[in-house]
This record gives C-alpha cells, structure tokens and sequence, in this order.
C-alpha cells in the first residue's frame, strides 16, 4: 500500500458518488468588513448531512465533506477562514481533518455548516 | 447602510451566510408604567428592546474591534437620529442608547459579534389596536 495507491482509490470513490463542490479563500476589507474572494478551485466531494437538522427551512445544516488531494490540487489544505460552496450555498468550514499516509496527504475530511 | 451586506428579522442567520451581517430579534416589549385611573390597559407606557447583533469576519489586515466599532458607530446613530422612529416613539416616549457587549467569537464560524442595546419608550394605546 503506498498514498498513491489510497488517493486513486478516493478519487476513484468519490467519482463513483461525489459531487463538485467549491472552495472559496476569501479576504476581509479592513474597513468595511466586506468579503472577497482572493482563490478559488472547484472540485470532487463527497458530501453527507448529519446531525440535527433545523425544522425551519432554509437554517444552517451540518455537513461532511470528504476530499481528496488530487482535487484540491495547488489550492492546498483548506483552512477554517476559506468558504465551501456546496450545491451554491456558501457553508463555513468549522473543522479540518487531514489523513496523511507514510508523510504524504491522501485525503481531507471537512465539517462544514452552511 | 453602507457596509452591511444582509440584514434579517427573527431568523438564525442572513441567506448564504453573508458578512458582515445584522440580525435583528423583535426581543422584549414589557409595561414600565400607566396612569392609575386606567384598568384594562386602554394606556400605559411600553418598553421595546429589540436584539440586535452584528456579525463580521475578520483576518488578514481586518481588525474585528475596528469592524464592530464602526457598526456599532452606524446602526446607534442611525436609531437615535431617524425621524420616522422618534414620530413613532410620541412626545411621551424616548430611544435609548443602553449600550453594547461584544461577545466572544464563534467557535464553529470564527465570526466575531457584537449585541447592541436599544431601548424604545412608547405609548401603548388600546384603540389603536383596533
């Protein structure tokens, strides 16, 4: 087993039922507050809801987003500052769990909420 | 207002979770006093203090007390200034500036808040309900 071999089966996986998602690193204007986006890079995903859902329609959900890093590609490792659009809707990234495998980066897995 | 992008009533957040952001709560309206001549409420004196809290992100060059201090500087003007809400608070009324709190920044979003305190006087009359 070597990354290479973990990243084509992700990829693989994530072809099979994922979705494209994109990842938005934004910039603040010091003065208004306003939100910029600087880079940005659309790619795979896997997404999954969970937990307790809002009854009222339209409110912020919960959601898993697993990515690989053949997807991600010169956009590197997504940091809690960066937006996720997800279906169109922006989602905040409130978690940021990168697997390595023999010292290289083989997947991401993301908690979102948007 | 110039700067804000959303602004929402009674909901949890703005569509798409724009920044920055005021999100107003119609809050608390409770009696504070009425003539003693009047039984069932036909008059008396309301307090309305609405929950108004402002949202912004910070990072980079942005400092988040700067950002919060300008909004705070806006929306407190802009209450205590509009014509229409002094008309609508009567002679008898007042707008109260009862000041702010600056809460600590979201854990999940890193989004930092601030909740302004406004309190609006008003003459509650009950044929005016009719």
């Amino acid at each position: 087993m070597t990354p290479g071999t973990l990243i084509e089966r992700l990829d693989a996986a994530i072809a099979g039922y994922g979705q494209s998602v994109t990842l938005q690193r934004t910039a603040v204007d010091p003065t208004t507050g306003g939100i910029t986006v600087a880079e940005a890079v659309t790619c795979p995903a896997a997404v999954r809801n969970f937990g307790p859902q809002s009854l009222e329609p339209g409110e912020a959900k919960e959601i898993k987003v697993v990515l690989s890093p053949t997807g991600v590609g010169s956009f590197g490792l997504p940091s809690r500052d960066d937006v996720i659009l997800i279906d169109g809707n922006p989602s905040n990234i409130t978690e940021i769990d990168p697997l390595t495998y023999g010292g290289a980066l083989v997947r991401i897995n993301l908690l979102c909420r948007g | 207002m110039s700067g804000i992008s959303a602004v929402v009533r009674n909901a949890l957040d703005v569509p798409g979770n724009a920044r920055p952001a005021v999100i107003i709560q119609d809050g608390i309206e409770a009696m504070i006093d009425q003539p003693e001549n009047v039984r069932h409420s036909e008059l008396q004196r309301m307090e309305l203090s609405p929950g108004i809290t402002v949202y912004v992100r910070a990072g980079g060059a942005a400092d988040a007390g700067v950002l919060l201090s300008r909004y705070r500087t806006a929306i407190v003007s802009a209450a205590l200034n509009d014509g229409t809400l002094r008309d609508v608070t009567g002679t008898n009324g007042r707008i109260r500036y009862e000041g702010c709190a600056v809460l600590p920044p979201d854990a999940e979003a890193k989004e930092h808040r601030l909740d302004i305190t406004l309190v609006f006087t008003y003459a509650f009359r009950l044929d005016e309900l009719l």
